[in-house]
């Protein structure tokens, strides 16, 4: 690979780290939320709390990638003999195609290593409720604010320490055929730009450009000690047998 | 990486000739630095004529140095290429 692949790379790299630290602030509070209301009790609990926080990353993430694939398709439909296109083209390739994947990577597979991560904490959580309500105090903060379920089900569920309805409520919610479709459309859209990107990739930053210089005669011919050497390229050299 | 065929002819009977090993490397000078692309040479099916995968690295005026030892004795040859990516 050459240098300018390895900066694009880097730029990558700096990209989705930062998305993916939002992304696991916006987990952790959702985390914190339902800890704060009680609403912690349960595996369903948990993925209900990540769901509430990775959805709210949705929207932000993807406006995210539509803006860089809009300021970085231009460069890849260059011309190739545009004055430093060769250098743009191999920077902005490998953002074009990670950026795609670092989407995909944020909004699905992130989340579900949350999870995974978390689900050791709710054990213990649940196991040993007073030794950790005891942390919960020193950890999490006062003014916890309140979550978009919290406000709909209001204070007086909140209170509950168990809040069964609280989570039926949730669930029931995340089940809703408005909120499937939207998930459903919006992991549809991420698979089409995706899609789109990869074949754009694949056409724009393929290897056709040097073939079009492709002609039957030597582009370079040298003499030394009697004898002519004459560089070719093999589709021309090769052309007439 | 793009192949090139690199064939050495007699320049009286313009007749191909082998030549035995041949080396082939580019190299872009810059300030401070020096970009060097090494190539494979193969031979081919057709005696005298070599095949070079060369995968420069970007654009730009590349020197192309040229070095075979064999049955024509030794030689080298270097020349200035513009490669356009």
């Amino acid at each position: 690979m050459s240098v300018a692949v390895w900066v694009g790379l880097i730029a990558l790299a700096g990209l989705d780290a930062e998305t993916g630290v939002v992304m696991l602030l916006y987990l952790d509070q959702a985390w914190d939320r339902f800890r704060a209301a009680g609403r912690m009790n349960s595996t369903t609990d948990l993925q209900g709390a990540v769901i509430e926080g990775a959805v709210q990353r949705v929207r932000p993430k993807i406006m995210t990638i539509c803006a860089i694939l809009f300021g970085l398709l231009p460069i890849m439909w260059a011309p190739a003999t545009q004055s430093g296109a060769d250098v743009m083209k191999r920077i902005a390739a490998p953002m074009v195609g990670g950026v795609i994947t670092s989407g995909i990577l944020e909004l699905l597979l992130y989340p579900v290593i949350y999870t995974l991560w978390r689900r050791r904490h709710l054990a213990a959580l649940l196991a040993h409720p007073s030794s950790v309500a005891a942390v919960d105090e020193a950890l999490i903060p006062v003014a916890v604010a309140p979550s978009y379920s919290s406000q709909t089900l209001g204070p007086e569920a909140m209170r509950s320490p168990i809040a069964p309805n609280a989570r039926g409520s949730s669930k029931a919610e995340w089940r809703s055929p408005s909120r499937r479709r939207a998930l459903v459309a919006v992991l549809l859209l991420i698979v089409a730009v995706g899609a789109g990107g990869f074949f754009a990739w694949q056409k724009l930053a393929g290897t056709g450009t040097p073939d079009k210089a492709v002609s039957s005669a030597p582009f370079a011919t040298q003499q030394v000690q009697g004898l002519t050497v004459n560089f070719l390229h093999p589709k021309a050299s090769y052309k007439g047998r | 990486m793009n192949d090139v065929v690199i064939e050495f002819r007699d320049t009286a009977s313009g007749e191909l000739v082998d030549v035995g090993t041949v080396k082939f490397d580019l190299d872009m000078n810059m300030l401070g630095m020096v970009m060097h692309d090494g190539s494979t040479i193969q031979r081919t099916d057709t005696l005298g004529r070599y095949r070079a995968k060369v995968e420069p690295e970007m654009g730009g005026d590349w020197m192309a140095a040229l070095q075979f030892e064999g049955p024509r004795g030794k030689g080298q040859v270097s020349f200035s290429v513009n490669v356009k990516l």
